[in-house]
């Protein structure tokens, strides 16, 4: 089981887990739900439903940071998708929490409250 | 299958997220079932993210959405949050307590009052298959006078074959019994049980399954060994026989008659009359013995089967009836004596006494089903109240800096704790409940058992109704602090909430009124109650007279009865300690019965006027009517000299000279009893003798000497000192030694035997008070609330009147007044509405009486005590109030 770090007062600013994790899976191209779905689990090592995923897609959506791309090229057998990509606002937005993220993840490093490799990880 | 329940699940988000995302979700978890991906986590997954997406609708958009993913990721965020609500919940006990009380009072009252419903009346016999199929047949007097619904063995046999391809009739007379058995060396305490004859036709008829061996066959004729078979009851089994796996083919005595027992009923079947329990069955073939009654099963007069059936498939009751009126018509021209003044009737099965509380337990239903949405609306009052205080700290709170997501879950999680622990009580509560009715009974040593099982679905369904009412007042106050905006909160005064009091104060004038509504039932209930109780029943002080019914072989009736051995037993039995008198009679008034019907002619009344009439009789000795302290009007009572070879007397009492010898002298008239002439040497006074009519005028009745008939079995009337005898035990060795072979059976106290009659009536009056006092008691709380919310709001308005001089007294006044306003406006609409309730149940109870305004009376001023009470003492707190405090809460 994780242990989730309260994200609550401290760091109002940043996105949230999913949120980011989220962008990170549209920024190699448009997806649809289900692919998000499966890319966000195999980055967070969480287990995410539909749910979780549509929830955060609406509000990058209200954000301005991901939009609808159209429906993709369907799979053998399976109907056409509603496809998602991110914007050049998402895109930044992506980065400059990544960048302080990894500010974070130095300074924890530099304390040795992780060991530097752990990237990505809590 | 996944599919459906999944878009069923999808119902839980907001529908505008379910428009935009439902297709894709659904076309997702085909994708996860086609890769072979576990869909469990998407169930879940819809359940955690569900209350995130109404929050965010709630919240006005997505402001904070980015931020946070609540409630998704933090669970233990939850689990805290619950925590903290369940401190906060223990800082104000007064609260949780009331919240939780009247929640649990709700669910449990109604889950309970449903569950007797079902158990009583919707489905009274729940061992017995498609009981709407069965039927009982009613044998009545053709003159209109009233008779019991019984037929004689022939009247069955004739009903039988008459309608053989319509129906399958079945035969059953009840029986007290008197069980021993040699096997076990404890003796019971209670060898006494009640059972009936049957005819083997009746477990297959019924469509009951034995739980061990097997049950009369239908076909089986009874004769020999096997009219010496007898099925038990499963409680009877348990209680005497430890249950035992090899009882089947074990030997028992039925009074005193060996049986063989071959099978035990389920536990869920008890006979067919509601109430009362059955313990043993036996074939109708064994009756003659044990009744002491030789030609029971040839004689065409002696009524004592009651007849029920099942149609055929296809055949309604309507048709069923009139075949069975058709083939009475046949039917009587064969068997002119007993059939010429009798009419047959087809009904729905007879379920008994039960069944007359059909009326009661609906308005019941009606009652505890309008509590429990005033207990949903009085909780939500107080969450109203709790959170329109709550909007400052949550302003605070917001002002701080919290999340309003957290501010929301805080204000949820205390409505889900309340809830949770609401429903928990409500299903002890509803636990108690089934019990309790059980426990309502009239004292009585006759086994009557209400069963009334607790229904899950119904505790479901309260709990469902409960839940649902606290989370969705919880969501109110929630999406509010949710949305609200720190500074407005704090600008706003504490006296900003002037909207939701009012609207609570019609809440709690609503509640006032409905349980003003069930209170004057109560009392209507009770003035019954109190009126039936003091109906003069012609016999006086039965609280200190025993009765003992007694089983003595037939062999040894008559032989018995040669040598005096009856008055031997009532001489010896009136020279015991602690006994004053003893009689002998062969009926005992206004118990389930006994009742015995004679044809009676009045000599001077013409063939004419429609023959003999059938008359409820009875044998008594000449201890009878004294003991029984029956004042005798005119003439004598049956005395020494009525021997048996003296001429035959009778006793009648006025009602029978009202109806049959009006305007001549009564004293030595003479009557035809079945075929002999007897001459009227006393009127007796009036009684009530048919448990069933104890609001009616008395019947005609004759008193027969016990020396100059057939004796049957009798029983034993004892009169003792006090209700703390000792003497039972003296009493039934005295009658050991005088009847070796006979059997005592009870004793019971006469005011139990006769108290049947209350019963219905007992059971309205203590559970429509209790509910009245409950429902009273609940709007109490909730005008104590509102008028306490109403003094907080004010605290600063009160301060300044004390300031500026308001004496206390004004001040108390004043809330009072409101308090009495309420109160006011809940008389107004209750009074019309205990009218409406009194209104129906005197449609649907005979006897019902509303009481007049005595019974308005007590109940308008239980609620102005109450209403007194409750603003009185919110009053009081605000006229404690100090000014500088007051200003100092601002």
């Amino acid at each position: 089981m994780k242990k989730h770090t309260n994200h609550g007062d401290g760091q109002q600013s940043s996105l949230s887990r999913y949120a980011l994790h989220v962008l990170l899976a549209l920024e190699r191209g448009p997806l649809h739900g289900y692919a998000i779905m499966k890319e966000v689990q195999v980055a967070s090592g969480a287990s995410v439903g539909p749910g979780a995923i549509y929830g955060a897609l609406q509000r990058l959506e209200a954000a301005g940071l991901v939009r609808e791309a159209g429906q993709g090229v369907p799979d053998r057998g399976s109907r056409p998708r509603q496809r998602y990509e991110i914007t050049q606002a998402g895109v930044e937005t992506l980065k400059a929490e990544a960048r302080s993220l990894a500010r974070l993840v130095r300074l924890a490093a530099q304390r040795h409250l992780i060991v530097d490799e752990g990237l990505g990880q809590e | 299958m996944t599919g459906l329940l999944y878009r069923l699940l999808l119902l839980l988000y907001p529908p505008a997220f379910r428009r935009r995302y439902g297709r894709q979700m659904l076309e997702d978890l085909r994708e996860m079932r086609q890769r072979g991906d576990s869909v469990g986590w998407a169930f879940l997954d819809v359940l955690r993210t569900a209350p995130r997406e109404w929050l965010d609708v709630a919240g006005g958009g997505s402001r904070q959405g980015l931020r946070s993913d609540w409630p998704v990721e933090h669970l233990g965020e939850v689990l805290r949050e619950l925590r903290r609500s369940l401190r906060g919940l223990t800082r104000t006990p007064g609260y949780t307590l009331v919240v939780v009380a009247t929640l649990g009072m709700g669910i449990g009252g109604t889950s309970a009052v449903f569950s007797w419903m079902e158990g009583l009346v919707l489905r009274p016999l729940p061992a017995v298959r498609n009981p709407s199929e069965l039927f009982s047949i009613d044998v009545w007097a053709r003159d209109g006078q009233d008779d019991a619904p019984v037929a004689s063995y022939r009247n069955l046999l004739g009903l039988r074959e008459g309608l053989a391809t319509q129906a399958r009739v079945v035969g059953f007379g009840y029986a007290r019994l008197h069980v021993t058995d040699q096997g076990t060396a404890t003796t019971d305490p209670s060898p006494d049980a009640w059972g009936a004859f049957v005819t083997s036709n009746y477990f297959s008829v019924l469509g009951v399954r034995p739980v061990l061996g097997r049950f009369f066959s239908p076909a089986e004729r009874m004769t020999g060994q096997s009219r010496r078979s007898a099925v038990i009851s499963d409680a009877l089994w348990t209680r005497r026989f430890a249950r035992d796996p090899r009882i089947v083919g074990r030997q028992v005595q039925i009074d005193g008659f060996d049986f063989q027992i071959i099978g035990v009923a389920p536990s869920d079947f008890v006979g067919t009359t509601i109430g009362l329990r059955l313990d043993v069955w036996l074939p109708v073939e064994a009756a003659p013995p044990l009744r002491g009654e030789a030609s029971l099963l040839d004689d065409g007069s002696t009524r004592w089967l009651r007849v029920f059936g099942r149609f055929a498939p296809g055949l309604s009751l309507l048709t069923l009836d009139q075949h069975v009126k058709a083939l009475w018509q046949r039917l009587r021209a064969d068997d002119p004596p007993d059939a010429r003044v009798l009419d047959a009737t087809a009904v729905p099965l007879d379920v008994g006494v039960a069944a007359r509380l059909k009326p009661l337990l609906s308005i019941l239903l009606g009652i505890t089903g309008f509590m429990l949405l005033a207990i949903c609306s009085n909780v939500a009052n107080l969450t109203l109240l709790r959170g329109a205080r709550r909007d400052h700290e949550v302003a605070v709170l917001l002002a701080l800096g919290a999340g309003r997501g957290r501010v929301a879950a805080r204000v949820l999680s205390e409505s889900a704790i309340l809830a949770g622990l609401g429903v928990c009580t409500g299903v002890a509560l509803a636990a108690l409940g089934v019990h309790l009715l059980p426990a309502l009974l009239p004292p009585s040593t006759i086994p009557i058992e209400l069963r009334a099982p607790m229904d899950p679905r119904v505790l479901l369904f309260s709990a469902g109704l409960g839940l649902a009412a606290c989370l969705a007042f919880a969501l109110a106050p929630s999406l509010r602090a949710a949305r609200a905006i720190p500074l407005d909160v704090l600008r706003v005064s504490r006296g900003g909430h002037r909207g939701s009091a009012i609207q609570s104060s019609s809440l709690i004038a609503t509640q006032l009124a409905l349980s003003l509504a069930t209170l004057v039932a109560a009392g209507s209930f009770f003035h019954v109650l109190d009126r039936l109780a003091r109906v003069n029943r012609g016999f006086g002080n039965p609280e200190t007279v025993l009765l003992f019914p007694a089983e003595i072989p037939d062999e040894d009736l008559h032989a018995a009865s040669a040598d005096g051995a009856f008055g031997r037993l009532i001489d010896n039995l009136g020279r015991l300690p602690e006994v004053r008198s003893a009689a002998l009679s062969s009926f005992v008034p206004l118990g389930l019965e006994g009742y015995q019907y004679r044809d009676v002619t009045v000599a001077g009344e013409g063939q004419g006027s429609g023959g003999p009439n059938r008359t409820l009789v009875s044998f008594v000795d000449d201890r009878y009517f004294d003991l029984m302290r029956i004042p005798i009007h005119e003439g004598r009572a049956i005395d020494l000299s009525d021997r048996a070879d003296a001429q035959v007397v009778a006793v009648v009492n006025e009602a029978f000279v009202q109806a049959h010898l009006q305007g001549l002298d009564p004293l030595g008239q003479e009557l035809t009893v079945e075929g002999r002439r007897a001459v009227v040497v006393g009127v007796a006074a009036n009684g009530k003798y048919r448990f069933d009519q104890l609001d009616e005028p008395s019947p005609p009745f004759v008193y027969l000497a016990w020396a100059q008939w057939a004796p049957t079995s009798p029983m034993i009337l004892v009169r003792v000192d006090s209700r703390s005898t000792t003497s039972a035990g003296a009493i039934r060795r005295t009658f050991a030694r005088i009847f070796p072979s006979g059997v005592l059976k009870g004793p019971m106290w006469l005011d139990d035997y006769t108290s049947v009659a209350l019963f219905p009536v007992r059971l309205g009056a203590s559970v429509l008070s209790a509910l009245g006092g409950l429902a009273m008691g609940l709007a109490a709380l909730g005008l104590y609330a509102i008028m306490a919310f109403r003094v907080a709001q004010r605290t600063r308005e009160v301060g300044v009147r004390i300031a500026i001089g308001a004496s206390r007294v004004r001040i108390i006044g004043m809330f009072i007044l409101q308090g009495v306003k309420t109160a006011a406006t809940g008389l107004l609409v209750g009074l019309p509405l205990g009218l409406g309730v009194q209104k129906v149940f005197k449609a649907m109870i005979p006897a019902f009486d509303p009481g007049g305004v005595v019974v308005y009376a007590w109940a308008v001023g239980f609620l102005l005590c109450v209403t007194l009470l409750a603003s009185g003492l919110a009053a009081r707190r605000a006229s404690r109030i100090l000014p500088a405090d007051a200003l100092r809460a601002e």
